[in-house]
């Protein structure tokens, strides 16, 4: 078994990051989740730079779960550059954000997302979305190699 | 009539007579003046039917026109026998003015002095008979007229210029005024846009920013609660799930809050709808999330032109509403209909709950406005204004009757044509 990373959270606000770490622990999908602060390490990771420069950029995450609104860079312009190089295009990326305002869904789907979630203010709903889009794209999902 | 007179104007048509036109014009008016009476009278007569001076010599009481005879004869002698013209080119400058200002056409004047000069032949004739004297009193009288011609058509002239100038500047001034207004208009549409922008920007932020911590107060209530619970007694516990109440509530605000001013700017796009489908779903819709024990019947409702999503919007409201309120009742019953009427469709929905004080009426449609306490029956004072905006927005109406706790109907009409 190998040390591949299977879930990259991004995601600024550290409440929802541990509430979110947390909801898939508790669903045994807690093996291997990176947690990553803000645009710019998400970006160092995914393309192997910066602190993850020794990372293997071929080995791909079965999913990348982004918030949109982060400081200083963007989901949204971390979306496009994962989506834009050919080399991690194929990564699902699931938006997951507070805002449900229809600007940000359709950029979104533009620039190649696979799936836009809001997160919702109830936590047993946040419970359940969670943990379902969890089993979904840890399990059901067939990745591309 | 004391109107002021140009004195530049004066000056300049105020005639220079020759000693030869003055003994002409004294031959003419020496046979106009013994002949006056009847000369007025013909005159008078043949007046009486004319189209502009007809009226004139009708409506001028008698005494008027006498004093202004007796003016008017006494400036001629005094300028023909005794050289006093500008007086008398005073006199007529006046007069041109008063036929400027009360809008004679010149032509018409022009037509009874014409009719003067035809009336004074036979009279001269009389008078000189068929001399050289007769001929030097045409000239007289025709020189005479037309130096009273001209200086009237110099007065009445000079006064159409004078009030086309007054109305040129008025348009310059209209349009000044104007260009300002344009500018101020542009001004305002400028600000209204910025504004909207800042109410753009700050509802996405509202959307966004104020949802996370309301998460966070809820998630981490639970995980309290969840992991904390062995420790916590049942008064620890009601108290943690009041807090996470509160936070859910408080999420539910911000939807509507959204929802009601993303309504202000939504463009509305109409389709004709199957009311009664529609209402079909939407109590469907509501059943599911908000299980309860009311009846509701629906009759066959009528079609109507009018956007989808917010007519859904509108029954969702009023179907909730109907039955939350009657929702303490042992059987609660709401009943949905429609009437086809000349020019528009009125829906109805009635229900038999726990109705309001008509006397508050006039609060119902107003935002955060309530007729009930949150111990009564919960809910923010969203609804119903919404319902109203988007009614409105349709063009259409929207009132309601109650009696206390004898239930509420609620009526809104679209227009159909």
């Amino acid at each position: 078994m190998s040390n591949e990373v299977e879930i990259v959270l991004v995601e600024d606000n550290m409440n929802d990051a541990e509430m979110t770490i947390r909801i898939l622990k508790k669903n045994c999908l807690n093996n291997k989740i990176i947690h990553l602060k803000d645009g710019a390490e998400a970006l160092d990771y995914v393309f192997a730079e910066g602190e993850f420069s020794d990372r293997n950029i071929l080995e791909k995450p079965k999913v990348i779960f982004l918030d949109l609104k982060m400081p200083r860079i963007s989901g949204i312009q971390v979306l496009e550059r994962i989506k834009s190089d050919d080399r991690t295009k194929k990564i699902p990326v699931v938006v997951l954000t507070s805002s449900n305002e229809d600007p940000d869904i359709q950029t979104c789907f533009d620039l190649g997302a696979n799936s836009y979630v809001v997160k919702p203010v109830q936590f047993e709903m946040f419970i359940k979305a969670v943990a379902e889009l969890g089993i979904y794209w840890l399990i059901l999902n067939q990745p591309p190699k | 009539m004391p109107l002021p007179v140009d004195q530049e104007l004066l000056k300049r048509v105020t005639p220079k007579i020759s000693e030869q036109d003055k003994q002409n014009i004294i031959l003419y008016y020496n046979g106009y003046e013994k002949y006056l009476s009847e000369i007025n009278e013909e005159l008078t007569a043949k007046l009486i039917d004319h189209a502009v001076f007809g009226d004139m010599i009708k409506n001028t009481p008698k005494e008027i026109m006498e004093e202004n005879n007796k003016i008017s004869q006494k400036l001629q002698k005094e300028a023909i026998f005794e050289d006093k013209w500008t007086e008398y080119t005073e006199y007529q400058i006046q007069q041109g003015i008063v036929y400027a200002k009360i809008g004679f056409s010149f032509a018409s004047w022009y037509e009874l002095i014409s009719m003067v000069r035809v009336f004074m032949v036979p009279y001269l004739i009389k008078e000189y008979g068929n001399s050289q004297k007769f001929l030097d009193a045409m000239n007289g009288m025709n020189y005479f007229m037309d130096v009273a011609m001209g200086i009237i058509a110099e007065a009445y002239i000079a006064e159409k210029n004078d009030v086309i100038l007054k109305d040129k500047e008025k348009i310059r001034e209209l349009n000044l005024d104007l260009e300002q207004r344009i500018i101020a208009a542009k001004e305002h549409t400028a600000e209204l846009e910025t504004i909207n922008n800042e109410l753009n920007a700050f509802t996405y932020s509202v959307s966004h920013d104020l949802r996370a911590p309301l998460r966070a107060i809820n998630g981490y209530a639970q995980i309290l609660s969840e992991d904390y619970g062995v420790n916590i007694d049942d008064e620890g516990k009601r108290l943690i799930e009041i807090i996470c109440f509160n936070a859910t509530k408080m999420g539910i605000l911000i939807d509507e809050l959204l929802a009601f001013s993303r309504l202000g700017r939504k463009e509305i796009n109409k389709t004709m709808v199957n009311m009664h489908d529609l209402t079909k779903n939407v109590i469907e819709e509501y059943n599911s999330a908000s299980p309860n024990h009311a009846s509701i019947k629906i009759d066959k409702l009528e079609e109507v032109q009018a956007d989808y999503s917010l007519m859904h919007q509108v029954m969702f409201n009023l179907v909730s509403n109907a039955v939350k309120y009657s929702s303490k009742k042992e059987k609660p019953v709401v009943e949905i209909s429609s009437e086809k009427k000349d020019k528009e469709v009125i829906y109805t929905i009635k229900d038999n709950g726990a109705g309001f004080d008509m006397k508050y009426s006039d609060k119902l449609f107003g935002v955060f406005q309530r007729l009930h306490s949150q111990e009564e029956f919960e809910g923010i004072g969203v609804g119903l204004a919404l319902v109203h905006r988007i009614i409105s927005k349709h063009h259409g109406k929207i009132w309601a009757e109650s009696k206390v706790n004898e239930g509420a109907t609620f009526h809104f009409s679209l227009k159909t044509a």
